[in-house]
């Protein structure tokens, strides 16, 4: 296998993980199952695209192929750094916003009408939709492409293709290979965002206030903790990152053609479900290791299964197996792998031993 | 609205429950500073509708709530709880995944470090019995334990004014006698609490002063010792004889 097919895989996995953390937080916060979770991912990458391609014609940008080195790290960069960045900032507030709005404006309505958390996740499907039909009408794929051929008439002077490349992701160097700058991109997220996410919730005031919220509302809101506040702040926290991820996923095969206002919903939202329940619907790392896990088994175990076995076609039915990866946390361990005690195990066999 | 000095809290004309649900008629209360002041009542009386409506968490469909000459009657649950007032619910009143130590530092998140430890050196000193169970998971402690770490969540904050709902529910009597003894010496430290129990004897012993509750309504108020001495009420709504 070649490095570049082993990192592919890996920014799968990294995706999936970045958007099974917000369905757990969001489950952990209000009990709902969000199913419009995903779709924040395809809202923020609209709008990311739509402002990166709006910059490009504006700025009249032209592509830049050339190979450059920094501290000995040989890399491409098509576009000007600054236009990455603001299409991240974009996406990241865009799916934060949307995310918030669905608390605020669906979820808390509904909840003050005495509502079950099953009304609850029947709204979040409609608000799913609300998002589709939103998209087909204000920014389905014509006027993206008409901007993006727009766009590409100004930059398009270089053939990327006759390269092998991308014409709009950033590479770098790592041995003999270009290593896809969205590849290192979500695989470096997804680490930072477990690192940041356990750092805010074991570690700040707002994750103390997050898991007090979490763990028993009426004793928070007692102790003086706005709860609605805090929940909301989550909420907030999960749509963000699935903007990034929505961010990230612009530039996964090839950029633009993730664009449709029903995509990557369709395939990927079994796999987001699978990551966090299969993690632990509990449990933030826990999550972001399930999502983890689940893109390795669809991307990498399947394909290697495959070849073993030589049938070709059982690719196409990986999510078969993350279905398989769920059913057996259910009936093994309900609250998933992050609730299994490794301490408690390592113990029990070194007593064992001795 | 100015409110006596010696007057905590005041309930005027309250007509409150549960969203259409109406609980609580016409009541007025006013609880003196320094003093326990005792909601004694039957089962469903409105005992904890009483102290969900002071604390904001009941609906209120007329009338006015004063809290230190202020009117709180729209102000929302957390901000009554930055205002200085306490609420030792009757259940789910403690983190149970959480040991003691981690309880009590939830319970003092806003409040500096060095004086959170100082005010739990204090709560040490009333239970000692939480010190050395300091790391051990709260949902683990005996029934009198918990009851003691629910209202040392409340003491850690310093409050002003303490609601208790039922903190001796379910003890076995020498438990709850321990519990009783040491709301008794938050009341002689001077701390301003009302004590909503159904042991009514108990909570009528430990108290100064005491509202009887029927129906959601106030049948009688007084000296919490006179109204020990009732034999009328004491039959028909309390049960003592």
């Amino acid at each position: 296998m070649g490095f570049a097919a082993f990192m592919a895989p890996l920014y799968y996995a990294s995706i999936l993980s970045l958007l099974s953390v917000g369905i757990t937080l969001s489950y952990m916060t209000t009990k709902v199952f969000n199913f419009a979770h995903v779709r924040y991912a395809t809202v923020a990458a609209y709008f990311a695209a739509a402002t990166m391609l709006t910059l490009i014609v504006h700025h009249h940008i032209t592509l830049n192929a050339a190979t450059r080195t920094i501290g000995g790290i040989q890399y491409i960069m098509p576009l000007p750094g600054w236009i990455y960045v603001v299409g991240f900032v974009v996406a990241s507030i865009v799916g934060g916003l949307v995310s918030i709005f669905l608390y605020y404006a669906i979820l808390k309505p509904l909840e003050r009408k005495g509502l079950p958390p099953l009304a609850l996740m029947i709204s979040t499907l409609g608000f799913d939709f609300l998002l589709v039909a939103f998209l087909f009408i204000f920014m389905s794929e014509k006027p993206i492409i008409n901007l993006a051929a727009k766009a590409s008439s100004i930059i398009g002077t270089v053939n990327f293709a006759s390269l092998g490349l991308d014409f709009t992701d950033a590479y770098i160097r790592i041995g003999n290979t270009m290593v896809r700058g969205s590849v290192l991109g979500a695989l470096v997220l997804a680490v930072v965002t477990t690192i940041v996410l356990t750092f805010l919730t074991r570690k700040t005031k707002l994750g103390i206030m997050m898991r007090s919220s979490i763990e028993n509302p009426n004793l928070a809101l007692v102790l003086g903790v706005n709860v609605d506040r805090v929940f909301a702040i989550a909420w907030f926290l999960a749509g963000l990152i699935a903007g990034m991820a929505g961010f990230l996923l612009l530039f996964g095969t090839s950029f633009l053609k993730f664009i449709s206002p029903t995509s990557p919903y369709n395939s990927i939202v079994v796999s987001v479900f699978a990551g966090s329940i299969v993690g632990g619907i509990f449990n933030v790392e826990g999550s972001i290791g399930g999502g983890f896990l689940i893109g390795l088994i669809e991307k990498w175990f399947v394909p290697w299964l495959a070849a073993v076995l030589s049938m070709p076609s059982l690719i196409k039915y990986n999510k078969v197996f993350s279905m398989f990866a769920v059913a057996l946390t259910l009936l093994f361990i309900p609250e998933g792998l992050a609730s299994i005690r490794f301490s408690k195990f390592r113990k029990k066999k070194g007593g064992g031993e001795a | 609205m100015t409110l006596n000095d010696n007057v905590v809290l005041k309930l005027e004309n309250i007509n409150a429950g549960y969203g259409k649900f109406h609980v609580l008629f016409d009541m007025n209360l006013e609880v003196p500073k320094g003093k326990i002041t005792v909601l004694v009542g039957p089962n469903g009386a409105g005992k904890t509708t009483t102290l969900n409506t002071i604390f904001g968490l009941a609906t209120i469909h007329s009338g006015k709530v004063y809290y230190r000459n202020k009117d709180i009657t729209k102000v929302p649950a957390h901000q009554r709880a930055k205002m200085g007032m306490a609420y030792t619910l009757q259940l789910f009143n403690i983190f149970s995944s959480l040991t003691v130590k981690e309880n009590l530092v939830l319970a003092t998140y806003d409040i500096p470090e060095s004086e959170a430890k100082k005010r739990m050196e204090e709560v040490f000193q009333l239970f000692p019995r939480l010190k050395e169970r300091l790391f051990q998971k709260a949902g683990t402690l005996s029934g009198g334990e918990r009851q003691m770490l629910a209202i040392s969540i409340s003491l850690v904050r310093k409050p002003e004014l303490m609601l208790l709902d039922e903190p001796t529910a379910g003890l076995a009597p020498k438990l709850a006698k321990e519990v009783f003894q040491a709301i008794r010496q938050l009341g002689d430290q001077g701390y301003t609490i009302i004590l909503a129990e159904q042991n009514a004897k108990g909570a009528l012993e430990t108290g100064d002063e005491a509202v009887l509750i029927a129906s959601g309504r106030i049948v009688a108020k007084g000296k919490a010792s006179e109204l020990l001495e009732r034999k009328d009420l004491a039959k028909m709504y309390l049960g003592l004889i």
